[in-house]
């Protein structure tokens, strides 16, 4: 387990760190920035489309974020983390978007969030991969971004908690019953598969 | 699947990360690290825009002051004698003496000027 996180940690942090990259980013030096957009473009737009469901508000929160945290890099923290700063931007980008839905729809997501069929429809076909992204994707949207986070930020429960502006013990709550919900939802898919 | 809690955080932490746009990246640097610099720097813009402003402001301010000025300056007799006198000795200079200067210019040009 713990070999896996610190593949995920590594795959992320591959390079020079992002403190150094960030002060060299505040110092004008485009190209660190630059690294830090090539690090992190992913795991952002993982994020909005796991928060979202939707591909085009994805791409579109994922540009929005990098633009916010490029114009306010000097008000970044250098005792932070980056990626917690990041993830919350992005977060809180999504989060505005989710609200502008409610509003209109009066629903916490609509019928177009995804495109893809779900998983009643093709659930035999499925590998356990497309089957755990499916479980997780009719996951409440607060059990969703714990979710997506625990992925990328690994074990960190204090850094997601920072992410969501949630106490810890709402997040290990939160992830306790997303991983309920979820073995319940693989649970049934299985057996719908047999 | 097995639905044991290692099993279920081992298949979270090795889910891959979902494929962005192909030109997400490219248009992300194009708006931040990458962008063209602008034709002038903001130290040069505010510098422009505070001469422009100061002198709007002198110009709104102190336009009613110099009309004023002026207005009473031509209301004043003895300087409208002074204008005169410069007026008539300009005229005289140039029409009623030797010297002569633009009016022997002309006629050279027409071909009177004596040989």
């Amino acid at each position: 387990m713990a070999a896996l996180l610190q593949r995920v940690d590594a795959r992320l942090t591959f390079g020079p760190d992002d403190g150094a990259l960030v002060a060299s980013a505040i110092a004008g030096d485009g190209e660190a920035f630059a690294a830090l957009v090539r690090r992190y473009d992913r795991p952002v737009y993982h994020l909005a489309y796991r928060t979202l469901r939707d591909a085009e508000e994805a791409r579109d929160v994922a540009q929005e974020t990098f633009f916010k945290a490029y114009r306010s890099l000097r008000t970044f923290r250098p005792d932070a983390k980056f990626s917690t700063w990041l993830f919350s931007i992005a977060y809180h980008a999504c989060c505005d978007r989710l609200n502008r839905r409610k509003r209109f729809s009066g629903e916490e997501l609509p019928e177009r969030a995804d495109s893809t069929p779900g998983p009643e429809h093709c659930v035999i076909a499925l590998d356990e991969a497309e089957r755990l992204r499916d479980a997780i994707a009719q996951l409440p949207e607060k059990y969703r971004v714990v979710v997506t986070l625990y992925h990328l930020q690994g074990k960190q429960y204090d850094e997601i908690a920072r992410v969501l502006g949630l106490p810890m013990g709402t997040v290990k709550t939160h992830l306790f019953r997303a991983k309920e919900q979820l073995r319940r939802l693989l649970g049934r898919s299985m057996n719908e598969a047999r | 699947m097995k639905l044991d809690d290692d099993a279920l955080d081992r298949a979270l932490c090795s889910q891959p990360l979902e494929e962005p746009p192909p030109d997400l990246r490219a248009s992300i640097l194009a708006r931040t690290a990458y962008r063209a610099a602008p034709p002038f720097s903001i130290g040069e813009i505010v510098a422009v825009a505070s001469v422009v402003g100061v002198v709007l402001w002198l110009l709104v301010g102190m336009g009613p002051v110099i009309g004023s000025a002026i207005a009473s300056a031509f209301s004043n007799v003895t300087t409208l004698l002074w204008l005169a006198a410069g007026a008539a000795v300009t005229f005289w200079l140039e029409f009623f003496t030797s010297a002569q200067p633009s009016r022997a210019l002309a006629r050279r040009a027409k071909g009177h000027a004596r040989p």
